[in-house]
């Protein structure tokens, strides 16, 4: 009897384990690392894999057959677009992100920062046609009326990951980029921060959803549903992302 | 603490590339070196696109020809051929993005084979097939190792069309050079730095065999 028990216990494990593929937003890099700590102790049998780009690009290769279970975008238009399609199911906001001036040179006053972006030689910001963040930083630069001042310093990075190393490698002197990046151990500390006013550009919503296509639906759920949780809501927190109601 | 997984993969695609070039390779280089049809003509433009095409337009093509969105898409995922985001779309990717590399020096060791020895072997009774095989390969010898070591190397070092129709799946289809693209995401400089040097040193390595071989060639 108690041989069976342990049989019963290592089957169950071997059928409800799986291996939970995740494309995700590049700005969601550092932060998911501890969320995956964090769900890898809470779910010892599921292995997570991620794969980080533009969500753009997760878009078309989701309609061309991407084989993943869990998209998390750096937006909410993508998932609806693959709801709306049929190819996933109902999406979730699960944070919301903020746009930050950060600089490391040592002479730019990021307190005052329409002073810092209009004394700047070179402004990072991502890339608006992709990113959401470019899209903010944009809209961060009509509400300080300094665009058509500044609009010939600015250099886009193809992702807010890249725009963070324009400056952090200063190759450019301040950028416009995502706070949470800022509180990773890579770049805590390193330069000078400034939270740009949230009045100043549209809520930078992110929408997770899992895709229809997925192999085993039951995994893919309890990912899903993990991102939303107590334990996960602090990790958000803790990288400066807003929750959602 | 190196993850080998997308070396072995990147080795993977790079040497099944490999094979299927070096001989669909001498095939079309055939036809290409010998046809005196006009379709050679049309073709050979097609076949060289590649070298001037930017890797995002076969990725997008590709992408589009084959993925579920399209029609030819659903019909062979139908009848279970899944070409996009699985080994299968690295090795089509590739196939067509090194293809000018196997067929180009072909060609031209193809052509300079001296007309004499070829219509000797005719005149002998022999046919086109042993002809290529017995006379012509031979005396190309060191125009189809070359070719075969410019794909293998080219196939290594592709980004843009892995990327976009293998996907960057970890353990699947990540290759080498993608790799050291996510290293750099992660700021990891340090890793992204090892695979690039390996990389670096497998592509100086093939170059300075290159060498070799057209020294060799030349005595």
């Amino acid at each position: 009897m108690k041989k069976f028990i342990v049989f019963g216990l290592l089957a169950s494990k071997i059928v409800f384990g799986a291996t939970i593929t995740v494309a995700a937003a590049a700005d969601l890099r550092f932060v998911l690392q501890d969320l995956t700590a964090l769900y890898e102790k809470e779910y010892p049998q599921d292995k997570l894999k991620f794969i980080y780009g533009a969500s753009g690009n997760f878009y078309n290769q989701i309609r061309a057959g991407y084989p993943i279970d869990v998209f998390m975008s750096a937006d909410t238009h993508y998932p609806e677009l693959l709801y709306k399609q049929g190819l996933s199911y109902k999406p979730r906001a699960y944070a919301i992100g903020k746009l930050a001036l950060f600089t490391v040179e040592n002479n730019i006053n990021v307190d005052n920062p329409k002073l810092a972006l209009l004394q700047a030689k070179k402004i990072a910001i991502a890339n608006p046609r992709v990113a959401p963040y470019g899209i903010a930083g944009i809209s961060t630069l009509h509400c300080y009326h300094i665009y058509h001042n500044v609009k010939s310093k600015i250099v886009f990075g193809e992702n807010i990951i890249q725009t963070a190393q324009y400056v952090a490698s200063k190759n450019a002197d301040v950028g416009l980029v995502s706070y949470s990046l800022l509180l990773t151990p890579q770049l805590k500390g390193k330069g000078k921060i400034y939270l740009i006013p949230q009045a100043c550009y549209k809520p930078i919503v992110q929408s997770a959803a899992v895709i229809k296509a997925t192999k085993d639906k039951n995994a893919a759920m309890r990912f899903f549903n993990f991102l939303y949780s107590q334990e996960a809501i602090a990790i958000w927190k803790s990288f400066g992302y807003g929750i959602p109601r | 603490m190196i993850d080998y997984s997308p070396f072995l993969i990147s080795f993977e695609v790079a040497i099944s590339t490999t094979l299927v070039l070096g001989v669909v390779g001498i095939f079309i280089s055939y036809f290409l070196a010998f046809s005196k049809s006009v379709w050679a003509d049309i073709v050979e433009p097609f076949i060289m696109s590649p070298l001037v095409l930017p890797p995002t337009v076969l990725g997008f093509y590709i992408m589009y020809i084959f993925g579920l969105q399209s029609p030819l898409g659903r019909f062979l995922n139908n009848i279970g051929i899944h070409l996009l985001f699985n080994f299968n779309g690295l090795l089509l990717g590739s196939i067509i993005y090194s293809l000018p590399f196997a067929v180009s020096p072909v060609v031209s060791g193809f052509r300079s084979v001296p007309k004499s020895i070829i219509e000797a072997s005719y005149t002998l009774g022999k046919s086109k097939f042993y002809t290529l095989l017995k006379v012509i390969i031979p005396n190309s010898k060191y125009s189809i190792i070359s070719a075969l070591v410019l794909v293998f190397s080219h196939t290594i070092g592709e980004f843009g069309v892995v990327l976009m129709v293998g996907g960057d799946i970890p353990g699947k289809t990540r290759t080498a050079s993608i790799a050291i693209f996510d290293y750099v995401q992660e700021l990891n400089y340090k890793q992204a730095n090892i695979t690039a040097l390996i990389l670096f040193a497998i592509a100086m390595s093939t170059l300075i065999f290159l060498q070799i071989l057209k020294r060799l060639q030349e005595r």
